[in-house]
């Protein structure tokens, strides 16, 4: 086949010119550090690789939302954790109130105590974190949840509790309602609450009681009214039917019916009343308030001091039962926390693995990129010397 | 006797020097591109009668030869129109490549950082910071989205640009191929028959293949010397000595867009754009009319997308004045475009009935007196309907002002003008509707907002929005990297077809000194020749004197 001169020319340089452009992407890819320089350097790595970026963004915003849900938790975690404080303290100052050696002024001094500690309640309930958001106004965060005085307080929150989102599927609650925290609380034991009718012309103390046959309890008001100083009647005051009458008293004795039982230690006059009712929702401020009346009012005689008595022992239970609320409120929060770290762990490893697979889809495996790029200089090379040797021969070197 | 010695060395003397004429001008054109080698053809002179017999009278050249393959020259021209195509059709799809390639630069990032702040958001609700941060990574959104839809425009401008300068350099070579027929034509009539203007038909060869750059020809002989030059489906570029010109007009659709005819005696004939198969100009426009069509087409449709999703979730909260939340986003509505050819005065109002079935393809309306057919121009398929208004594809198509005339047509595009107006409607951070309160911490509206980045929107609910724009960077790369090895393909071939053609008319350099030693020989030998016979004639006179 005949070879023009042109043809001899154009395809050394052709030659040199493919492998420049060959050495041209070696280098890039190199100073980059990325196999993929277009996506037509490989159409599915790079749309995975799309697709697997965003992937990445995603859990690291979980993580980021995560962090933020951590940081609400343990604020109200800590602000839990004071209401139990000056609870404990509350009860302290009720348990001094029923020391026989305290005289009215002793007792009002108590009081003065609890009412200091009701302010430090209004503000631990008022609890702001560190951008001035309350922790209990539920959605109303800019608005105080709770204000007014004692015996006339007020929530102006809502009912919400805010969400973060933590992961694909899982929305974390990370505020906890004022209301149902420091507004629902059981009274009482719990199911029922015991009280002395404040008529009362005798000296009998009635106990907290229990439940001891969960069946059998209907949820009805009952009352215990002593016919004489020895003798009562139990009566189902919702449907006006006598339980049972003319029962002997014995001063400490169990009076049990409809699967409850309380205890009346004293001695009660004919005509006094105690009534036993079901728990209803009291606030921890009314529990207060009911306290501080009952410190703060005077006693004279038998029948004032088993008020006194049946007051500091109602004060005493549905102390007990915040208590309960906020070791409740505690663990929800703790349970909250630790499914946290186990989001993020799992996020963590979630976010390691499509690092590991986005670096795998386009980053360049540098060890085979310097191979090729000595082999291409030595390509380069060659096509070059050849051009120069074969294009030196020419006949009219010789004529 | 002698008589004829003397003749019989000039007629070598003078073959030799012209065959020294012709290598020489070989070697001078070594390296013109185009150029056939020539060489000479010699004959015998025809001989004398005498009573000796037939005595030779010497030779002469009958013509000089160009050494040409009409066969491989079509060939080579139709492997030059089809590299240049699937070349133009490389580089100017890679640009588009290019712009989607960084991974900083290309749409996904933005939306992930858009979401990230909607997520800031939730988690935050009452903190003014992240709500401004939310309109701020809005903007910046809307920002990413309009550059690449700039860019993209400018694109789809440099390329009707480039089809117009496609355009002028045809009916520049046909002009010149007219003019060289002409010149052929009359030289080729100053010999014999062998006997041709060689460099002028190697002039018109080169016209020929710069025009094969640009299109795709077919030629055919004429007696007279000259050549036919077809195009497209058989439209005539050059008759004889008559060029025709092609013309770039204004698009009926879009004037942007630059359709072609081309102009006979009587009247301008129409060219669809798809008859040309080869040549720069078939590479621009399937550029033009595919993959440009597909991509604008394409993020138009994932930011119609987005800013339906996501208004719909921003309406159903309130904001903070305890407002119901507006449109957040804006994209501009789908185009129905009338021809400017319609004899009709009807529009169309097309909008969007369900953004999950919309396709990244444009749609042809046509109205033919009676039913309106619908084409969709990606796959061909039509439909036909008897009235209007008509719900297909997840496009509601509804008939404006005016009424249509039989034969009008309309184009209709549903998204990819969508980014061209794509804004922030919500400026003002309290009036971004997060919570279903208008409660400060109420970040339930919020919540669900974040969640539209993983909804299935499109392709009938089974792709997210990032998924749907990582389909489309796959296919761009698809497409480019199926141009660049198609690219390749082509311009192997048209290496080894110009191999084959430069074998057969390519100058040799050594060949041709060669040549030089011969033809210099034998212009000695011839020069010897007479030398002897004056010799001879000297020795004559010295008998008589």
């Amino acid at each position: 086949m005949r070879i023009s001169t042109q043809m001899i020319h154009d395809g050394g340089l052709n030659a040199i010119q493919r492998q420049q452009s060959e050495l041209f992407k070696l280098q890039q890819q190199i100073g980059s550090g990325r196999r993929i320089l277009t996506p037509s350097d490989d159409p599915v790595a790079s749309s995975r690789a799309v697709v697997v970026s965003q992937a990445q963004a995603t859990a690291q915003q979980h993580a980021r939302n995560t962090g933020a849900a951590k940081d609400y938790l343990s604020a109200i975690e800590s602000a839990v954790a004071e209401l139990g404080a000056i609870v404990v303290g509350a009860k302290t100052l009720a348990i001094a109130g029923g020391n026989p050696t305290q005289s009215d002024a002793d007792r009002a001094t108590l009081a003065q105590d609890l009412r200091g500690k009701f302010q430090q309640l209004m503000a631990q309930a008022n609890t702001q974190d560190g951008s001035g958001s309350y922790l209990f106004s539920g959605y109303a965060e800019t608005t105080q949840p709770f204000s007014g005085s004692l015996g006339a307080v007020v929530y102006n929150g809502d009912a919400g509790e805010r969400e973060v989102q933590v992961s694909d599927s899982r929305k974390m609650p990370v505020t906890l309602n004022g209301a149902s925290l420091f507004q629902s609380i059981k009274n009482g034991n719990g199911v029922f609450a015991t009280s002395a009718a404040a008529s009362n012309t005798g000296a009998g103390v009635i106990s907290g009681g229990r439940v001891l046959n969960p069946p059998a309890w209907n949820g009805d008001d009952y009352e215990i009214r002593f016919s004489s100083a020895a003798t009562y009647d139990v009566v189902n005051t919702t449907t006006a039917t006598t339980v049972s009458s003319a029962n002997a008293y014995a001063s400490g004795g169990a009076i049990a019916f409809s699967g409850v039982q309380v205890e009346i230690t004293g001695a009660p006059q004919a005509g006094d009343v105690f009534t036993l009712q079901p728990s209803t929702n009291q606030s921890v401020f009314e529990t207060f308030n009911n306290l501080i009346k009952t410190l703060e009012s005077p006693v004279t005689g038998a029948p004032a001091q088993a008020q006194l008595r049946n007051g500091l022992n109602r004060a005493l239970g549905d102390l007990d039962r915040v208590l309960d609320q906020t070791l409740s409120a505690r663990t929800l929060v703790g349970a909250r926390q630790s499914e946290l770290d186990s989001v993020s762990f799992s996020n963590e490893d979630y976010l390691l693995r499509r690092s590991v697979e986005l670096g795998e889809l386009i980053n360049l495996d540098y060890a085979k990129a310097t191979s090729d790029l000595s082999s291409q200089l030595i390509t380069l090379e060659a096509a070059q010397r050849s051009y120069v040797k074969i294009t030196r021969l020419s006949l009219f070197d010789l004529i | 006797m002698g008589d004829s010695l003397i003749g019989t060395g000039l007629s070598g003397l003078r073959a030799a020097q012209i065959g020294l004429a012709t290598t020489g001008h070989n070697i001078s054109n070594a390296l013109t591109p185009g150029y056939s080698r020539q060489d000479l053809v010699q004959a015998a002179n025809l001989p004398r009668f005498t009573g000796s017999g037939y005595i030779g009278q010497g030779t002469s050249v009958t013509t000089i030869r160009r050494n040409f393959d009409e066969v491989v020259e079509s060939q080579l021209r139709h492997a030059q129109s089809q590299s240049s195509r699937y070349d133009t059709q490389f580089e100017s799809i890679k640009r588009i490549d290019d712009l989607l390639a960084d991974p900083k630069a290309g749409l996904s990032p933005v939306i992930d950082a858009f979401f990230g702040a909607v997520q800031d958001l939730a988690t935050r609700p009452a903190d003014g910071a992240t709500r401004q941060s939310l309109i701020s990574a809005s903007q910046a959104l809307v920002a990413r989205f309009r550059d690449v839809d700039n860019q993209l425009a400018q694109a789809r401008t440099e390329v009707n640009d480039r089809i117009r300068s496609s355009v002028e350099l045809i009916n520049g070579y046909s002009e010149q191929i007219g003019q060289l027929n002409q010149q052929i034509a009359l030289a080729s009539g100053n010999g014999s028959g062998d006997q041709v203007p060689n460099d002028l038909l190697d002039q018109r060869d080169a016209a020929m293949r710069e025009l094969a750059k640009e299109v795709n020809i077919s030629v055919t002989k004429r007696a007279d010397g000259g050549i036919d030059v077809f195009s497209g489906r058989g439209q005539a570029l050059v008759t004889g000595n008559r060029a025709y010109r092609l013309a770039a007009s204004p698009g009926a659709f879009d004037s942007r867009d630059v359709e072609l005819s081309l102009q006979t005696d009587s009247a301008s004939v129409r060219i669809r754009a798809t008859d040309f198969s080869g040549g720069n100009l078939a590479g621009y426009v399937a550029f033009r009319d595919e993959s440009l069509t597909l991509t604008e087409n394409s993020i138009g449709r994932l930011a119609s997308a987005l800013t339906q999703s996501f208004n719909r979730q921003h309406r159903l909260g309130l904001d903070r004045d305890g407002l119901a939340g507006g449109d957040f986003l804006g994209v501009s509505e789908p185009q129905a475009l009338p021809s400017s050819r319609n004899s009709g005065s009807a529009t169309l109002n097309v909008s969007i009935a369900d953004i999950g079935q919309v396709t990244a393809s444009n749609y042809e309306l046509k109205f033919d007196g009676a039913n309106y057919q619908l084409k969709r121009l990606t796959d061909g398929t039509t439909q036909s309907f008897a009235s209007l208004p008509q719900t297909v594809d997840g496009l509601t198509i509804a008939l404006g002002a005016g009424a249509p005339a039989s034969a009008d047509v309309f184009e209709i595009r549903p998204t990819r003008s969508a980014v061209s107006t794509m804004a922030t409607l919500v400026t003002d951070p309290n009036k971004i509707a997060a919570g279903l309160t208008s409660a400060a911490g109420d970040n339930r509206n919020a919540l669900a907002l974040a969640q539209v980045q993983n909804l299935g929107l499109l392709d009938g609910g089974r792709t997210n929005l990032q998924g749907a724009y990582a389909q489309m960077v796959g296919q761009i790369g698809n497409r480019t990297l199926e141009s660049k090895l198609a690219s390749e393909a082509n311009s192997n071939i048209y290496d080894a077809t110009l191999q084959k053609q430069q074998s057969i008319a390519g100058v040799n350099l050594d060949e041709e000194a060669a040549n030089l030693i011969r033809y210099q020989q034998a212009y000695q030998a011839a020069s010897k020749v007479i030398g002897i016979a004056q010799t001879l004639f000297d020795e004559i006179l010295r008998i008589t004197r």
